[in-house]
């Protein structure tokens, strides 16, 4: 006789967690692990623009107002590094553990608790990070960091307990990303749905697979650079002491053979979202799928031996500057493919304006600036006349903040109401779009102009002549950065409820994600999906 | 989660296997792939004076190589129950760890029990003797799988 000692019901075990605060220390769901990286990338998105904040304030005018040097040294240093390791990165990781699942039809990802753990080694680095500027207060040290995020030796080797807190800090969050790294490259290539071979898989999917194996690849040099600094500064080594027989241009090439890449691997999960959004807006299929594969393979290939047009003023031989630059411009090829299939896949669609979609267009069009005057950057010849000046500040944040953290906000966005079941406002999120979009602009086209006219960066004080365009950049930035209080607010409504999403959320949206419910249940995929169409 | 299911003549036989996206061979090729790069890297590095770069790039080989393992010996796990003539034999494989167990079609009762899953596994007991199956079905082949088994031990 055969009984049965249960009603079998195939949910019933999704309620099955730990509640309150040891749900979030002792989680291995991907979507509870996501959404701690969004919410920690948030609020260190808003530590490290309150810190460029108070840099722009005291650029406001030319003299010194407001703050010593040193501590404007130890606010850019530290922000960028915020920014980069704490808030851009942790957001495409977020990005990654809430979707990927989702996206390959996986119940999870491939090694939960190391997933855990990885997340896990966030704060205490951040900590690490931003603990000298309290201890500094008390009269420990001389504050943070303030080398600027590229630590150069030989003033790093004589920096203060900031450089040893940076070494530590950066230790700790290679190691987390190289957990997460693993692990997205585990789950990517092994759990995939039946009948979704890597050619189908989404190009979002793709964009952090390669990402991930930059990461592999890079992230020891950058290990062994800051240790190396670590000895040099402690245990009497001299790999950057000229005097001591070392080269503090070694420093430079192992910095930026990992720093170089970190910029695609910051912009690759981005690139890999967008497509999903224009092909959603514009309800056509994506163009030019497998291209765009390859074009990501090609650009994560260039990417890795391109790291000395940083620091082509150092003085490399002419072959080297050479090789460096048609290297560097070479990149811009795979990356017009890209371009290229994002045009086309708006070409002739049935286009509707959506916050994300808004934010996408932005996308394209600001990180097209960032695109042509990185050309103009690897230009040996030019280089050396806008090196290290603010032409390089603005450049780069039309690549990270309109690139990197605007694509962000396009995934955020497009995914939040999947996320929580509720739709956002679109009126609030309009209204962040043409601020964010108009003050960046404010913010950071007149530092171009800056750049052109011989502003250094990294001064706190500046010549006359530079006044009006730093104070235009300063209210630029102001406006920028108390928009992005609109967002905050936007994503706080959105979670604590508002209008019901359909599990498609967008007319036009195509791919398994959309297939849950929204909010998809705490395990995902019940039933193993099977796919059968082409992508 | 896959589950294969044979019959042959008066014998039934149920496997059940994670799903398992990458092949053995690309899994050695993507291995290499890694090492090699990381080796060229690291060893480019190494001529140049900065040696540090290699213990940190083995040590991140390693800790990739010790993550592909742990999944490899969860792809190798496998439940397969074979019903033929009167005998019930369960076969699992967990983590290397293989187990057999063999019940009469005549006692054996099947049941399902919370276990240390997050949704109830099929348990199958007779004569004080029993095991657990299903950790590697979904829940609604779990639900399958015992309607099924259920009715052929009716038969």
């Amino acid at each position: 006789m055969n009984t049965a000692t249960h009603t079998l019901d195939p949910h019933a075990g999704h309620a099955h967690h730990p509640t309150g605060v040891l749900r979030w220390l002792t989680t291995t769901n991907h979507k509870d692990i996501g959404t701690m990286y969004l919410t920690f990338s948030l609020l260190m998105f808003f530590l490290g623009g309150a810190m460029i904040l108070a840099v722009r304030a005291e650029l406001f005018q030319p003299g010194l107002q407001l703050m010593k040097p040193e501590f404007f040294n130890q606010l850019i240093g530290v922000h960028a590094l915020v920014m980069i390791f704490a808030a851009l990165m942790p957001a495409a990781t977020g990005f990654a553990n809430w979707m990927i699942p989702l996206m390959i039809g996986a119940p999870d990802m491939a090694l939960p608790r190391l997933n855990n753990w990885g997340f896990w080694l966030l704060p205490p680095a951040a900590l690490l990070l931003t603990m000298p500027f309290i201890l500094a207060i008390f009269g420990i040290g001389d504050g943070a960091v303030a080398t600027g995020w590229t630590l150069y030796a030989p003033l790093s080797v004589q920096g203060g307990i900031g450089v040893d807190f940076a070494i530590f800090s950066i230790h700790i969050l290679g190691i987390s990303s190289i957990m997460g790294s693993i692990n997205i490259i585990a789950t990517l290539l092994n759990m995939r749905a039946p009948g979704m071979t890597l050619m189908k898989m989404p190009l979002f999917c793709w964009g952090w697979l390669v990402t991930a194996v930059l990461l592999i690849i890079t992230l020891p040099v950058l290990a062994g650079g800051v240790t190396m600094l670590l000895t040099d500064r402690h245990f009497g080594t001299h790999f950057f002491n000229a005097a001591g027989g070392g080269d503090p241009i070694l420093f430079q090439h192992l910095f930026w053979f990992f720093g170089h890449p970190e910029v695609y691997i910051l912009l690759l999960p981005v690139w890999g979202l967008m497509p999903h959004v224009l092909s959603t807006f514009t309800r056509k299929p994506i163009y030019g799928h497998t291209a765009q594969v390859y074009g990501f393979i090609a650009i994560g290939v260039l990417g890795l031996i391109v790291w000395a047009h940083h620091f082509m003023t150092a003085g490399l031989p002419v072959p080297a500057l050479l090789y460096f630059m048609y290297s560097t411009m070479a990149i811009s090829l795979p990356l017009a493919v890209l371009f290229f299939c994002w045009i086309a896949t708006m070409w002739r669609g049935a286009m509707s304006f959506e916050t994300p979609m808004l934010f996408a267009i932005g996308f394209i069009v600001l990180f097209g600036i960032a695109g042509l005057t990185g050309l103009v950057l690897a230009d040996v010849a030019a280089d050396a006349q806008y090196h290290h000046s603010y032409f390089v500040v603005a450049h780069f944040h039309y690549a990270l903040f309109a690139g990197g953290i605007m694509g962000v906000m396009t995934g955020v966005y497009y995914w939040l109401p999947k996320w929580t079941g509720h739709m956002y406002s679109e009126k609030l999120g309009k209204l962040h779009f043409w601020l964010t979009v108009i003050s960046f602009n404010f913010t950071f086209m007149p530092q171009f102009f800056l750049g052109l006219a011989g502003m250094p960066r990294r001064i706190p004080d500046y010549a006359l002549q530079f006044t009006e365009f730093n104070a235009i950049s300063t209210v630029g930035a102001f406006v920028l950065g108390l928009s992005q209080l609109l967002f905050a607010w936007n994503i706080w409504r959105c979670v604590k409820g508002g209008d019901k999403a359909t599990d498609k959320v967008w007319e036009g949206s195509n791919g398994l994600e959309w297939e849950l419910s929204s909010p998809p249940p705490y395990h995902s995929w019940d039933t193993q999906p099977v796919i059968k169409s082409t992508p | 989660m896959a589950i294969t299911k044979t019959e042959a003549a008066g014998a039934q036989e149920w496997t059940a296997r994670p799903n398992c996206s990458l092949t053995p061979t690309a899994r050695r090729n993507l291995v290499c792939g890694i090492l090699a790069a990381s080796l060229l890297v690291s060893g480019g590095f190494l001529l140049a004076g900065a040696w540090l770069v290699l213990p940190f790039a083995g040590l991140e080989l390693a800790a990739l190589y010790i993550a592909l393992r742990a999944l490899d010996r969860a792809d190798s796990s496998s439940e397969t129950i074979r019903l033929e003539g009167d005998r019930l034999t369960v076969t699992t494989r967990f983590l290397g760890d293989a187990r057999q167990y063999s019940f009469s079609t005549a006692w054996a009762r099947v049941s399902l029990e919370a276990g240390d899953a997050p949704d109830p596994l099929i348990c199958i007991r007779s004569h004080g003797r029993s095991c657990q199956v299903g950790r590697l079905m979904t829940p609604p082949q779990r639900q399958q799988f015992y309607s099924d088994l259920s009715r052929r031990l009716r038969s």
